[in-house]
């Protein structure tokens, strides 16, 4: 039985979400904690964090300060800007390549660079990275499991490499969206054991098969307990420290970089937004893929994180998400096709053998929506 | 026609899931005069012997497992539909089977110290003997067991194939037209679904 | 030889597909990619609270018509009727709670039906400290006994297998509890297999080799497919475990 949030329009189906009695998602419950939080004492605990940072740095010569997983967008600019523009850090901003690269993300990313930051950006190998996409695109309806592999682990990767025992990620995920809170030390510093589990799900060593050797699954292998712990990397939630707001790292990336691109189409397709989640061309169909599995779309995703921010209406949320969540991810259709060696007819059928009973039922040879929001 | 013994002791929904997978028209015998018209039977077995062989007994189906077997109609026994076709099992005192062909079983217990019981999981037929029912399938190739009692005395004449468990154990063995096999074939996949196909063909 | 089996586990909410963490349901998912060529096993198992609904038991029929490895079935069985339900939907075993160890009756008057060999019982344990606990009703009721003490009363009452479980390692992919599981096994001869906690092929493999284990049972819908059995199975083999092609 499904059920929605009553506070946003999250329904029940989404992973790892949980509901209070008053049928209010943690991540509603989290937002309003959220409100109660002194942010100025957090603000402190990060000036005192920043100062053992520089200090580190000073003492072992090292070039860079910290690590911040960088895809371009405005959520991670504004960190790498914040970090470097309020707070005189030096991060290394290391970026693991999109699938189908956007030109948006990748104009945003060489605009980003101007204002003065070194990037590594690491690109797998292209015929591993497309069986892998395929693979899961087809048994997952995701065909960003190995991607999500590679973008957790990469950061990590990177910071044992240079010696840099300080990353800085954005927000919390499964307490901002709605999911799993191992612990409250899980929402300052990463958790690796809810990375496997939640980010990506399984472990890359696992997909080796008669194409894919365990080398060719080197970018996207999380290093071991025993590297992370010689080096002693911790990873923050920048949001532990400062109030998350999409819509206000948005206005601050603008503020900061007035060539900040938004969707050059304008809207984006599944949801009324055009700045959000924009430098890969295959993301659409992840968040099509979700509203066919969970039966939740971009459109809701997004509305909801407004409704947290006390930015939106359930009523016009509602609105948007009946209007925009089943929208057909159309934007790149043949290229995606393409990158997962599919046709359409195959892709049809991979579709429809991801929609649960649960959420689907087929009326006249029409797929509906088993409830309404 | 093929006939199904059903004597209502355990499951042979999976021998009709696996003869229907196989394109086989069957027939289910229930009591002694549903065998007009077949001249090959299939005795699927699970539970205790004791039981099984006395229901087959109320049933007047064990004479007409002797008198199949005296006319030479194919006879494929699976598991405890084995097992009742020899001379006596030890399983819960002293029973005696049909004495079609001649052997006794005993509880894997006895095989050796510590042994675990019940042996179940997949397991390797070593052939020693060629035979038809094994047509197309590897030496060696592995089926599902699932039993407590072994085959211990026997005649080795009728030995087709053993089955390494701790020691030796007899998994497969023939009398004339009479198969018995250990392990169940209707459980065992590809292989098992081969294993009939080739007693309904070719024996 | 007696080969190591690797066993599909899936529990059914309200008849969908969940993969569960510390037993209750987390992630759910579609039938559709449950491979059943590879496997060696599949157990379903009814998480719903009221069980025995059409949803689970088309679900059962559905896996009875396309299974052909041992198909083991779960979840409520409390007494004869229901035990006969599903053997008669064409069950070859049934998983019953290590609550019925209180119930010698039952498991004497099923085992003499279907044979000792067709019930698999199911030990889910909590670690307490020092010590393990048996719990039952879906990890909420604490039993108050030792999980050696359990398996061996049913052993001698008559039982085929006995499935361990750890409530704390369910779904968390951090690899069984091989303590638990080592001290089950050494103290018992009876086949067992595991539950809790499969995440990468290692974890199969410490469990194969730190234990005489019968079988490892995964829950996480990631092992699935045949891509993933063959490539578990192709790292086993490659470990020198036997297992079935």
């Amino acid at each position: 039985m499904i059920k929605f949030c009553s506070k946003c329009i999250m329904p029940n189906s989404r992973p790892r979400i949980q509901f209070n009695k008053k049928q209010v998602c943690n991540a509603c419950s989290n937002s309003e904690k959220k409100s109660k939080i002194n942010w100025q004492n957090r603000k402190k605990e990060f000036s005192f964090l920043v100062d053992k940072i520089k200090e580190f740095s000073k003492k072992n010569s090292l070039e860079y300060d910290c690590i911040v997983p960088w895809s371009g967008g405005k959520d991670s600019s504004s960190i790498a800007l914040k970090l470097k523009l309020d707070y005189g850090l030096n991060p290394l901003l290391v970026t693991f390549s999109p699938l189908i690269m956007n030109v948006v993300g990748q104009d945003n990313r060489i605009e980003l660079q101007k204002i003065g930051f070194d990037n590594i950006f690491i690109s797998p190998n292209q015929k591993v990275a497309r069986l892998l996409a395929r693979r899961f695109f087809i048994e997952r309806g995701n065909p960003k499991v190995a991607w999500d592999a590679g973008v957790n682990s990469s950061p990590m990767r990177v910071a044992i490499q240079y010696k840099i025992p300080y990353i800085f990620y954005a927000e919390h995920g499964e307490s901002e969206y709605g999911g799993l809170v191992l612990n409250e030390e899980s929402l300052k510093k990463r958790d690796l054991r809810e990375v496997i589990e939640h980010q990506i799900g399984d472990y890359p060593e696992n997909w080796i098969s008669k194409e894919i050797e365990k080398k060719d699954l080197y970018n996207y292998i999380y290093p071991s307990d025993k590297e992370i712990n010689q080096l002693g990397v911790t990873a923050y939630y920048y949001s532990y420290f400062f109030k998350w707001s999409m819509l206000e790292n948005y206005n601050y990336v603008k503020e900061k970089m007035p060539s900040f691109k938004e969707n050059i189409t304008g809207r984006t397709k599944g949801t009324f937004t055009d700045f959000d989640s924009l430098d890969d061309k295959i993301d659409c169909l992840y968040y099509y893929m979700q509203f066919i599995k969970f039966g939740f779309g971009r459109a809701t995703r997004d509305s909801c994180r407004m409704i947290q921010n006390n930015q939106m209406t359930r009523e016009k949320a509602i609105q948007l998400a009946r209007r925009y969540d089943n929208e057909f991810p159309i934007d790149n259709f043949k290229e995606v096709l393409d990158y997962l060696s599919l046709k359409d007819d195959q892709f049809e059928e991979i579709v429809d053998k991801h929609r649960n009973n649960e959420i689907w039922k087929q009326h006249k040879n029409r797929w509906e929506l088993n409830f309404k929001i | 026609m093929i006939g199904l013994v059903n004597i209502g002791i355990g499951n042979y929904n999976s021998l009709i899931s696996a003869l229907k997978k196989i394109n086989v028209t069957f027939k289910i015998c229930e009591v002694a005069n549903d065998f007009e018209n077949v001249d090959k039977i299939i005795i699927p077995g699970v539970g205790a012997f004791g039981e099984f062989i006395e229901k087959l007994k109320t049933r007047k189906i064990d004479k007409v497992i002797k008198d199949s077997f005296a006319k030479n109609i194919p006879i494929l026994g699976i598991c405890v539909g084995m097992q009742i076709m020899f001379s006596k099992s030890y399983e819960q005192g002293n029973h005696n089977g049909l004495d079609i062909i001649s052997g006794n079983f005993r509880s894997l217990n006895t095989l050796t110290k510590d042994i675990i019981v019940p042996h179940v999981g997949w397991n390797d037929c070593k052939i020693l003997k060629k035979t038809e029912l094994f047509y197309g399938i590897k030496n060696y190739s592995d089926f599902y067991f699932n039993h407590s009692y072994f085959l211990d005395k026997f005649e080795n004449q009728d030995l087709i194939a053993s089955t390494n468990y701790g020691k030796k154990i007899p998994s497969i063995l023939q009398k004339k037209k009479l198969y018995t096999v250990q392990f169940h074939p209707e459980k065992s996949q590809v292989n098992g679904l081969k294993l009939l196909k080739n007693f309904i063909e070719r024996c | 030889m007696l080969k190591k089996r690797i066993i599909t586990v899936l529990t059914f909410l309200d008849g969908t597909l969940f993969r569960t963490k510390n037993f209750k349901a987390d992630y759910r998912y579609t039938k559709n990619f449950i491979d059943l060529v590879k496997v060696d096993e599949i157990v379903l198992i009814d998480i719903s609270e009221n069980k025995f609904q059409k949803s689970f038991l088309d679900i059962v029929d559905y896996y009875v018509k396309n299974c052909f490895v041992p198909l083991s079935i779960g979840g409520g069985i409390s007494d004869m009727d229901k035990a006969n339900l599903f053997f008669d939907k064409g069950a070859d075993k049934i998983v019953v709670s290590s609550i019925l160890y209180k119930n010698q009756k039952l498991l004497e008057r099923i085992s003499k039906k279907y044979g000792r060999q067709s019930i698999i019982v199911g030990l889910d344990c909590k670690k307490k400290i020092n010590d393990y606990s048996v719990i039952c009703k879906s990890g909420t009721s604490n039993i108050n006994k030792s999980p050696i003490e359990i398996a061996k009363k049913i052993y001698n009452i008559g039982c085929g297998e006995i499935l361990i479980n750890n409530i704390d390692n369910d779904g968390s992919l951090l690899g069984y509890d091989l303590e638990l599981i080592k001290k089950i096994s050494s103290n018992v001869n009876c086949p067992i297999i595991a539950l809790g906690g499969a995440g990468n092929w290692q974890h199969l493999l410490d469990l194969f080799n730190i234990s005489n284990i019968s079988g490892a049972c995964t829950q996480n819908i990631f092992h699935f497919t045949d891509e993933s059995i063959n490539s578990a199975k192709k790292f086993l083999q490659s470990h020198k475990i036997a297992i079935r092609e």
